[in-house]
């Protein structure tokens, strides 16, 4: 009786591709962007880091 | 062989592969009926003819039961198929969710460099993937959107992933060679990032 | 697991190759392919 509670639930989504194939690569295309993007503001802020670092130990220990 | 590991199967990560889905939902896939009619004596050959009729991802739904994607996850871990096959498994172009297990197989077993070099290129892939949430209900998403929460996420389809090596890491040691190189890199232009940049920020404003 | 070995069962699995699983790849492509052809056709002696 469980399985067929949850298979009647109207819930199913379509996974067919290449139904409006400009939409599915303008969405892709997008995706990916940001994925870019993150990867470069991670880069970004592990060379920040890295220079934070760098300078912290040229500093004597009264500046500290 | 019923529920064993293959006798000739290597330890992963230190351990009985099949450890690596949590006992209790190993239990779960032993007691389930998809498990027992349609899993019995597969091998690394006849898992293809299951892998290509499922219709969805996930771990768990409903009552706690285990999605067909995670019964035959249980059966590769046992199998421990060669990485030739697995490497088929994932490159093949025809069968997505094929590929998706694929990928969710080696992303359990296979080391860090293995995992980045053969996952990445899959964020090229934009193709729809259903996933069976643990309400029960489904949910469309994408394969890119898949293998970046491999490479991503600490937990994949009620499974706990092993950790991943961070990729600078790898890079820094010359095990990578540079940044991952996305297939749009080459057509993509600065302003064309700047603009996304702002709206993105809108988006959130 | 003695239950299925005197059931005759063998515990081990066959190891399959990668070769083998090009092949039934390929095959499922195959057969894939052949589907729309024999719909196509079928419906067409349908008609006749």
């Amino acid at each position: 009786a469980a399985a067929e509670e949850i298979s009647a639930l109207p819930t199913d989504v379509d996974d067919t591709d290449n139904i409006d194939e400009e939409a599915e690569f303008a969405a892709w295309k997008l995706r990916e962007l940001l994925r870019i993007k993150r990867e470069r503001a991670e880069k970004h802020a592990r060379e920040q880091e890295k220079l934070d670092l760098e300078r912290r130990r040229l500093m004597t220990d009264e500046e500290i | 062989m019923a529920n064993r590991t293959a006798t000739d199967a290597k330890q992963i990560h230190g351990t009985n592969p099949q450890f690596l889905i949590e006992k209790i939902v190993r239990t779960r896939i032993w007691d389930s009926l998809y498990w027992k009619e349609k899993c019995f004596a597969l091998t690394a050959e006849t898992i293809i003819d299951r892998a290509v009729e499922l219709n969805c991802v996930g771990g768990q739904y409903g009552n706690q039961r285990p999605t067909e994607f995670l019964c035959l996850t249980l059966k590769l871990l046992q199998l421990q198929p060669e990485k030739d096959i697995v490497r088929l498994y994932i490159q093949n172009e025809d069968y997505k969710y094929l590929r998706a297990l694929g990928a969710f197989y080696l992303r359990l077993t296979g080391t860090s460099h293995e995992i980045y070099s053969y996952l990445e290129p899959l964020y090229a892939d934009s193709r729809k993937l259903r996933r069976r949430l643990n309400s029960g209900a489904f949910e469309l998403f994408h394969m890119d959107e898949f293998i970046d929460e491999l490479l991503r996420s600490d937990r994949v389809c009620d499974t706990i992933l092993p950790r991943l090596q961070r990729r600078e890491v790898l890079e820094e040691t010359g095990d990578l060679s540079g940044p991952r190189k996305s297939v749009l890199e080459d057509e993509l232009d600065e302003e064309e990032l700047e603009e996304l940049e702002r709206g993105s920020e809108s988006e959130e404003g | 697991k003695k239950h299925q070995q005197m059931l005759g069962m063998s515990m081990r699995v066959e190891r399959s190759t990668a070769d083998q699983v090009r092949a039934r790849l390929e095959r499922l492509k195959r057969k894939a392919d052949d589907v729309p052809v024999d719909l196509a056709t079928r419906v067409e002696r349908a008609k006749q």
